[in-house]
């Protein structure tokens, strides 16, 4: 059954990195992603830990693209650069979101895939593992370059999120964080 | 006009870009100098489609802390309200320049217009026309004229042509103009650059033919401006490529020539070739496009503006919507944007401005946007010339018979060293061109190339030699070891078949220096200098040659080089065939196999003619380094009551993995260390024949001492100390105490503005830190140019932002002095600070960008990542410091101490200097001691201050 779900799950990440390549929606990569790490779930031991670190995920780019999309009317991650410089705080939790998407430590994303990849010894779920760290690396890549980085856009006028996105993002990212460092603790 | 001449126009606003190895501060904007200032940087801000002013926060953020003065702020508002007509109040327009400029964009976009509506409702139409939304064919004019044709092709068709056709030209280029990194070479080179080129494609067609291709095929509207265009996209690789062609006898030039009217010519055929490869439209040329845009209007425009960042995020993303309507996107857009600038516009005038006529506040507050940046920039300017001509003003007289006197380098970093030195005991300084007096091609011992040892504006008057004057055979063979070690190690790592094998075996050998330079870079830096060969004492051949010396050595240096030709063909010939076949170059009657050999090697009688001539200039005669001294002597002022030393201080730097080393060099010296000069000139004064021919009198016990300052480490290394008798031994060495100590406060004045420093070892430690951005801060921060007696500026703490020069109005009757620091070290000045100008407010395009992303090309130059731009100006951590400005981009102000008249008639003598002055590229103050008053120079009138 593994093998089922690792092959379908290798295709949908080379579909998606061959879709990443010209999607520029917010909501385009968040289905890309979905597509291409749901499989990880019915291969996955640690369903539970995964499921919270995928809806902590979600959730957390999910408030923040309602926030961008609130503020600048847009669905698309063109437009926005310069994030760091101009809005130090939103640029904070895009980050942080990133990371998770990225399996960086030491976040739960990167605690219970890691852990999974070394216990599994060479197999082609490792291939699909591997295929599939590499996609959640370019959305990493190309939604830092697009968001994070360059010069501010000088027809923008940047705002940063009022206290209930921030409290709400915070709890996001706390929670992955938290659960992150504890399942590391306890193997 | 034909279209060789049109290309040949369009190159003309290229500046010339010196090797990286050579780096000359040089103003990018140089060939915009014959224009005002302020018109000069509008059209270069077109061409090159860039800001040329800083944001206006940061001017706002300077007249806070009180650097720009409130009163120069608000006589420069009025100056430009008068000039442009405008009955308002200059408070409110200050007012409006410092609260609510920099936040134009986000300043109450949304304000309720409530009961003026219709009064502003007349503006819209003139916003409208401003912006060109009701004439889209010259919007769309305006807008492509940024773009080459196949970059167009990309921005409305989505497709992917010009960064490979941009690629393929940044790949033959830098491989053609390589200077010795590549391990292959692009073979033909000598061929010259079309020649080679036409090799490297298999082709065969000359270069007018290319021109006529890419006009029938392409059809621009106007082949000049689009060469231009395209220059403007390789403004770096065409600068060195300038450079090259002005300077025939660059020795790379002379092996391999490259030329603009080739290059341009390279580019439109690589483009020519990507359009048809990669097109995949029916849009061929810009027949076609426009045809295409004829139906598409609203599209195209959109689709530029998105491209130019010029869209808010809410429209990218509804064009990047499948199918998405043009025609009302773009209505909403133009009312959107309209109905924004008239809001602002309403906001500001009902709330400041208050002039009846909605007209009238729209064209005041256009002008002043388009203007502030002008306005800011000359109150930075002004406000300096007030704070420090004051100073100036003030006289202080020195005690006579100083203890010792220092010439420094004109440049600002002396001017720390000086102050401290001066206050430690009597000691006298000068400031004077770097280059000595002496303007020098030097052979250094041990080395084959000329360096040019003079400001890069000029071509040195004489060649002279680095001779040896103790035994060389330890250092030579010393070094011959280490050569070869290092040669071998070369190879081995970069041959092909041998890396692996490599690492394997001597790979550990590199982590010497990687960790050793991480870890202790001081021990290790201690421990190279212990094992590097030493090389030995030497001297300069500073006597002219005689004419059978001339003829001797260029016969010797042509048959070497023809014994040397023929090897290199496999032929070997004895020195009496040789000296033969040099007959034979001469008299013209050469065989066609040593023609061929020789025309390949370009030995010809030309060259022999060149070659006798640079012997011919070798050296100067006794009365010729009389004249030198005198006049150094004179430019400086110091005629009379010489002190027992006087110390000729030249300075260079010192940085670890920095290609930008030269550049924090001597300017004056060509970007080169001050150490040869100071030394010929030092041996030129001491000799006492030349002495016995000089007007100037020294007495017998002065003794000139050639010093090195160290910018870096602001240490002085004194050369040449065997010429000091026993009986001053002691107070030479009180004297290097001294100079100890200036040092140490010099350095401990610079951890201050240093970054990352804490103490006076940080300072040390960042001439051998590999890993080190700022070595040191350099010229960065320069504002001014003092050029008077020391006796007035001695007393102010100019913080290493003056260039001083020495001068004394009363010693130069008839200007000859002054109309020489004009056509010297003013000029060079002037190219420091515009070059540091140009680099601050448009790094990307000006400047080099980061040094993090750059990769050394061809050893001539810098490059982002492997295929870019070639960075032609100062790296982005040399004029900013975390996203701040350090430099602070002005004109520079040259203080001048003499009488107004005399000060105007040197300079209506000059040719270059006047036309910077005129066209206000500098800034020029008069302290007239006599009058007790200063002058600036103001729109070609001088006013009080």
């Amino acid at each position: 059954m593994d093998i089922y779900v690792s092959l379908l799950g290798i295709t949908l990440v080379v579909f998606s990195i061959f879709s990443l390549y010209k999607s520029y929606s917010f909501i385009r990569v968040l289905v890309l992603y979905v597509l291409a790490n749901s499989p990880v779930f019915f291969i996955i031991n640690e369903k539970m830990y995964y499921g919270l670190s995928f809806f902590t995920t979600v959730g957390l780019y999910l408030v923040i693209v309602e926030f961008i999309k609130k503020t600048y009317k847009t669905d698309v991650f063109l437009g926005i650069e310069g994030l760091v410089l101009s809005s130090p705080k939103l640029s904070i939790f895009v980050r942080i979101v990133l990371l998770m998407m990225a399996n960086f430590p030491p976040f739960l994303n990167f605690s219970v895939v890691f852990n999974y990849l070394l216990n599994i010894g060479l197999s082609i779920n490792t291939i699909y593992i591997l295929t599939l760290l590499l996609f959640n690396f370019m959305i990493f890549s190309k939604m830092t370059n697009k968001i994070l980085f360059g010069k501010p856009n000088k027809n923008l006028i940047y705002k940063e999120p009022d206290m209930k996105y921030i409290i709400l993002m915070s709890f996001l990212s706390l929670t992955n964080l938290i659960l992150g460092i504890l399942y590391l603790l306890s193997l | 006009m034909n279209l060789l001449d049109g290309v040949k126009n369009a190159t003309e606003f290229l500046p010339k870009y010196w090797p990286l190895t050579m780096f000359v501060h040089h103003n990018p904007l140089h060939e915009f100098e014959d224009m005002h200032f302020k018109d000069a940087l509008k059209r270069a801000s077109k061409i090159f489609n860039t800001d040329l002013y800083m944001d206006p926060s940061y001017y706002v953020n300077l007249y806070k802390s009180g650097i720009i003065r409130k009163d120069i702020l608000e006589k420069n508002i009025s100056q430009f309200l008068d000039s442009n007509g405008f009955d308002v109040s200059k408070y409110k327009v200050r007012k409006f320049m410092v609260d609510l400029s920099p936040n134009w964009l986000s300043l109450k976009y949304d304000y309720n217009l409530n009961s003026n509506l219709d009064i502003y409702q007349t503006l819209r139409e003139t916003i409208i026309s401003d912006k060109m939304y009701n004439n889209l064919d010259l919007l769309f004019e305006e807008l492509i004229n940024n773009y080459s044709f196949s970059k167009l092709l990309d921005i409305i068709f989505d497709q992917n042509i010009y960064q490979l056709f941009y690629n393929e030209v940044v790949e033959f280029v830098s491989r053609f103009l390589d200077e010795g990194q590549a391990n292959i070479t692009l073979p033909f080179r000598e061929k010259g650059m079309w020649d080679c080129f036409l090799l490297f494609e298999g082709k065969s067609f000359d270069v007018e033919d290319i021109l006529k291709t890419f006009q029938r095929e392409i059809s621009p509207r106007d082949i000049e401006n689009y060469v231009r265009r395209l220059l403007v996209d390789f403004f770096g690789w065409a600068s060195f490529v300038k450079y090259r062609e002005k300077t025939p006898y660059y020795p790379y030039q002379e092996e391999n020539p490259a030329d603009l009217l080739s290059f341009v010519s390279i580019i439109l055929y690589f483009e020519l070739k990507y359009i048809r490869k990669l097109n995949r439209t029916n849009i061929r040329s810009y027949d076609d496009l426009y045809e295409y845009f004829k139906n598409n209007k609203e599209e195209v425009i959109l689709k530029l503006l998105f491209y130019r960042r010029e869209l808010s995020p809410e429209y990218i993303s509804k064009i990047l919507k499948k199918n998405p309507d043009y025609k009302s996107l773009f209505k909403e857009y133009t009312e959107d944007d309209t109905n924004r600038e008239i809001a602002r516009i309403a906001y500001v005038n009902d709330r400041l401005f208050k002039i009846e006529d909605p007209l009238e506040a729209y064209r005041l507050i256009k002008l002043i946007k388009e203007e502030e940046g002008y306005i800011w920039t000359k109150s930075i300017e002004e406000s300096y010339a007030v704070v420090y001509g004051n100073e100036f003003l003030r006289e202080y007289k020195l005690t006579e018979n100083p203890k010792a006197a220092a010439v420094f380098c004109v440049d600002v970093r002396s001017e720390a060293l000086r102050r401290n030195l001066e206050r430690i005991d009597n000691y006298k300084t000068y400031g004077v061109a770097g280059f000595f007096g002496i303007k020098v091609a030097l052979i250094e011992f041990d080395k084959s190339h000329e360096l040019l040892l003079c400001p890069a504006m000029e071509t040195p008057e004489r060649v002279i030699l680095e001779l040896p004057s103790q035994n060389t055979s330890e250092y030579e063979k010393k070094k011959d070891i280490l050569y070869t070690l290092k040669k071998t190690l070369e190879k081995l790592k970069n041959n092909p078949y041998t890396p692996f094998f490599t690492v394997e075996a001597f790979g550990w050998l590199f982590g010497y220096n990687l960790f050793g330079k991480t870890l202790f870079p001081k021990y290790l830096s201690k421990f190279n200098q212990k094992i590097k060969a030493k090389p030995p004492k030497t001297l300069y051949s500073l006597d002219k040659l005689s004419e059978d010396d001339v003829q001797r050595y260029t016969e010797k240096f042509f048959v070497e080089k023809i014994i040397h030709s023929f090897e290199l063909e496999s032929d070997h010939i004895s020195y009496e065939e040789a000296k033969d076949v040099l007959n034979r170059i001469l008299n013209g009657n050469l065989n066609e196999k040593e023609k061929r050999i020789l025309d390949k090697h370009r030995i010809n009688r030309d060259y022999y003619g060149y070659i006798k001539y640079r012997f011919s200039n070798m050296g100067y005669t006794l009365e010729e380094q009389a004249k030198l001294a005198d006049n150094f002597l004179n430019l400086i002022g110091m005629i009379d009551s010489f002190p027992s030393f006087i110390f000729l201080v030249g300075h260079g730097s010192e940085s670890d993995n920095n290609p930008y080393e030269s550049a924090l060099d001597c300017g004056a010296c060509g970007g080169n260390s001050g150490y040869h000069n100071v030394r010929a000139m030092s041996i030129i004064l001491n000799n006492t024949e030349v002495r016995k021919l000089m007007s100037i009198k020294i007495p017998e016990d002065t003794i000139f001492i050639p010093a090195l300052h160290n910018t870096t480490t602001d240490e002085v290394e004194f050369f040449d100390e065997e010429v000091i008798p026993d009986t001053k031994r002691e107070l030479f060495e009180e004297i290097k105490r001294d100079f100890k100590i200036a040092s140490v406060r010099t350095r401990q004045e610079r951890v201050k503005v240093l970054p990352y420093a804490d103490n006076e070892e940080d300072v040390l430690v960042r001439s051998i830190d590999w890993s080190e951005m700022r070595p040191e801060w350099g010229l960065s921060s320069n504002i001014g140019v003092f050029v008077g007696k020391r006796e007035s500026c001695m007393n102010s703490v100019l913080k290493n932002r003056f260039f001083l020069h020495s001068y004394d109005y009363t010693l130069d009757p008839d200007n000859t002095v002054l109309k020489r620091i004009l056509n010297g070290p003013f000029l060079i000045a002037q190219w420091i600070n515009a070059e540091h100008y140009f680099s601050t407010v448009s790094n990307e395009i000006f400047g080099s960008g980061s040094k993090v992303y750059h990769n050394v090309v061809g050893r001539f130059g810098v490059f982002n990542s492997n295929y870019s731009d070639l960075k032609i100006g100062l790296p982005y951590q040399t004029v900013y410091f975390e996203d701040k400005a350090f430099h602070e981009p002005a004109r520079i102000v040259v203080f001048v101490e003499a009488p107004l008249q005399k000060a105007v008639a040197a300079a209506s003598e000059t040719d270059h200097p006047m036309m910077l002055l005129k066209n206000e590229w500098v800034r020029l103050v008069i302290i007239d001691r006599e009058k007790n008053k200063l002058f600036l120079l103001d729109n070609g009138n001088f006013n009080e201050l």
